[in-house]
């Protein structure tokens, strides 16, 4: 069996020890050093614990996984990979567009090292059902999408570093709209045409709490997005409405379940007269179990190992999803 | 590697059970069968002791008897089966000789072929469609349905352009000759295929586990099994258990729980990725029962909810059946495991 990959983290917060979990689980690594500034969580036994980036790239280590906030992200990806180091990244990949162009940058300086970033909802099981019916073709071409992700923040929400435009450059759309448009691209591709309204409804803080947007492509297909932190009941749907049938996937199962049951729900349209018209027979499939971050990690490892060309989570996925968000933000400006 | 979860299905949409299941045919085969039943299997040697056919266990209580034919409770697993009950021999003359056996190809089927199609054969084949292209062998396209007895699911598999050859195994006596015109194979037991599907028969077989594990042996390596029964975990069957009216010999000599399946798909090879229950029927076919039958009791709970709740109510409890695995139309997807000896 191959030496396992020596791996540090940078930001030990709740993603970094979801990260540690999963490289625990996975034979090809091992957690060699985690980077954490603030707070006093344990790290796992035989991983020593540094207060900065610089402490992880002292160590002899194959990659890092990001975990920090906006701020922090794109000078520690940039380091690492000067560094020679493989860097798999938590989205948002950045404060701003400019942040993707200059990691980007050094992706190129950096020859053959990896760099993935954490699109990780492309890997929910409902989503790659989704995936897998709009790509058989056997329900049509993608006429329109329609995504809603909403959460309700909560007690001090508002002095929360996500709800500060300084260290995120911002808000609900920037740190999880973001997913939503990452899987727009994932079933459509690129989009040509943003008109959007963004806003700051409730939330005491200097980044937006609500963004509507909608998005065309060359093909004339148009994907709406809603991105809320007053979504006061958690909430994730993504519809992809095809020319012979439907999908609709609901909730997205966390380690709270605070969205719900994960299900897909599929129909072939039906002008069947004996049928109630707008009343076609679904099927509704509930998963059990939340299999992206294992899946990310396998192949994040699996690329380092092989050589393999990165699928999900490219540099150029993450330019493409921030250039979007942006363009929502510079539609309302 | 992370593969697909288990997970478990739901079906939205108005569904009549005499849509699929006309009253006068029903009634007609079911007294056919149970008169056939008595004449084929009315001699001791047509009959003989049966551990549990989903986990072999020997433990076991009686659990009722219709028609003259007992059924034993499994103690570990919780499925209900005839016991004693048809040979291997006695049931293969059954279906090759009776009026039941015939009627039902040659007038059950064919009367209700149409409304099957639409309602239950299609999503069949868009559901093994699915879980094909998820987690299907590529290069294993045969497909094979075992003991066919509507061929029209050919119709809705060649819709899908995904299998080839396809194939009909043990086909019933009086549908070989559509198959054929069909342009289907007909066999005993297939090779390397992709998929193999038995869609309401365990409940018929003599030892599920043969069927199962010919299943086995005619599947390449990653190869699908797709099967559906009725499952004794369902609500119908519990709440009327015994006084099922729809429950006879030899119809239905396994009325397996969704424990048993799992411990039956484990012996025989095969790793579930999904158990569903997407029944739509389990209240109606409990109202049917009291109304036919007043002697029927039910408990306090289910006949308040059965008797003095409207339609609204009862599909949401239905479709709360589905959701948690109560309803007793089982549907499994299962996949051949590599290392099984």
């Amino acid at each position: 069996m191959a030496t396992p990959l020596r791996v540090g983290i940078v930001g030990f917060g709740k993603m970094g020890r979801i990260r540690a979990r999963e490289l625990e689980r996975h034979p090809g690594t091992e957690l060699v050093v985690v980077a954490e500034p603030d707070g006093a969580d344990a790290v796992p036994d035989g991983v020593d614990r540094v207060a900065d980036l610089a402490g992880v790239l002292q160590r002899e280590i194959d990659a890092v996984i990001v975990c920090t906030p906006n701020r922090f992200t794109a000078d520690t990806i940039i380091a690492a990979l000067d560094r020679g180091l493989h860097v798999f990244s938590e989205k948002p990949p950045g404060r701003s567009v400019d942040d993707v162009e200059r990691i980007i940058d050094a992706e190129r300086r950096a020859g053959d090292r990896k760099l993935m970033f954490g699109f990780n909802h492309r890997r929910h099981a409902g989503i790659q059902e989704a995936k897998r019916i709009v790509d058989s073709g056997r329900m049509g071409q993608i006429l329109w999408l329609r995504g809603i992700y909403g959460k309700s923040g909560g007690d001090g929400y508002e002095k929360e570093w996500r709800s500060s435009r300084e260290m995120c450059g911002g808000g609900i759309l920037l740190d999880q709209g973001i997913h939503m448009l990452d899987l727009f691209r994932y079933f459509c591709g690129d989009f040509a045409e943003v008109k959007s309204m963004v806003g700051t409804s409730y939330w005491d803080a200097d980044v937006e709490d609500n963004a509507f947007a909608l998005l065309r492509d060359d093909a004339g297909r148009i994907a709406m997005l809603h991105s809320s932190s007053t979504q006061w009941k958690h909430r994730f749907n993504l519809d992809v409405y095809m020319s012979d049938g439907y999908v609709s996937v609901n909730g997205i199962l966390s380690s709270t379940r605070s969205y719900g049951d994960e299900s897909i729900t599929v129909a072939r349209r039906s002008f069947d007269p004996s049928f109630a018209a707008g009343k076609p027979r679904e099927e509704v499939t509930y998963f059990d179990t939340d299999p992206s971050w294992e899946l990310e990690i396998a192949e994040f490892v699996d690329a380092i190992r092989d050589g393999a060309t990165i699928q999900h989570g490219t540099s150029e996925d993450a330019l493409q999803a921030m250039k979007l968000v942006f363009a929502i933000y510079d539609g309302d400006a | 590697m992370a593969r697909g979860a288990m997970k478990h299905v739901v079906v939205k949409g108005d569904l009549e059970e005499a849509t699929i299941r006309p009253a006068s045919l029903l009634s007609e085969l079911r007294q056919l069968s149970i008169e056939d039943a008595r004449r084929y299997f009315a001699d001791a040697s047509a009959l003989e002791e049966s551990d549990c056919p989903a986990c072999q266990s020997a433990s076991r209580t009686p659990a009722f008897e219709r028609d003259g034919f007992a059924f034993s409770a499994c103690a570990d697993c919780g499925s209900v089966y005839a016991n004693p009950r048809p040979t291997a021999a006695a049931l293969t003359d059954y279906y090759a000789s009776s009026r039941a056996a015939r009627f039902r190809t040659e007038r059950f089927v064919a009367e209700t072929a149409e409304a099957r199609r639409t309602e239950i054969i299609s999503s069949h084949a868009n559901w093994l469609g699915r879980i094909y292209d998820e987690t299907g062998n590529r290069l294993a396209t045969g497909y094979a349905d075992v003991g066919t007895t509507n061929p029209a699911v050919f119709d809705e598999i060649r819709r899908l352009d995904l299998f080839a050859p396809l194939c009909a195994i043990e086909p019933a006596a009086g549908v070989v000759a559509r198959c054929r015109d069909l342009g289907i194979d007909v066999a005993e037991e297939g090779e390397a295929l992709g998929v193999v599907t038995a869609f309401e028969t365990l409940e018929h077989q003599h030892a599920p586990d043969s069927l199962l594990r010919a299943a086995h042996r005619s599947l390449a390596p990653g190869g699908l099994l797709f099967f559906t029964t009725r499952t004794i975990s369902g609500f119908d069957l519990q709440t009327l258990w015994g006084s099922a009216p729809y429950i006879y010999v030899p119809e239905h000599l396994n009325l397996l729980s969704i424990d048993g399946i799992r411990r039956l798909l484990e012996r025989c090879g095969f790793e579930a990725i999904e158990i569903s229950t997407p029944g739509r029927l389990d209240v109606e076919l409990v109202l049917h029962a009291i109304e036919a039958d007043p002697s029927i009791r039910l408990t306090g709970f289910v006949d308040t909810l059965l008797r003095h709740r409207d339609h609204r109510a009862h599909q949401d409890f239905q479709a709360f059946l589905q959701k948690h695995r109560l309803s007793s139309h089982l549907r499994v997807a299962a996949l051949k495991k590599e290392s099984h000896s």
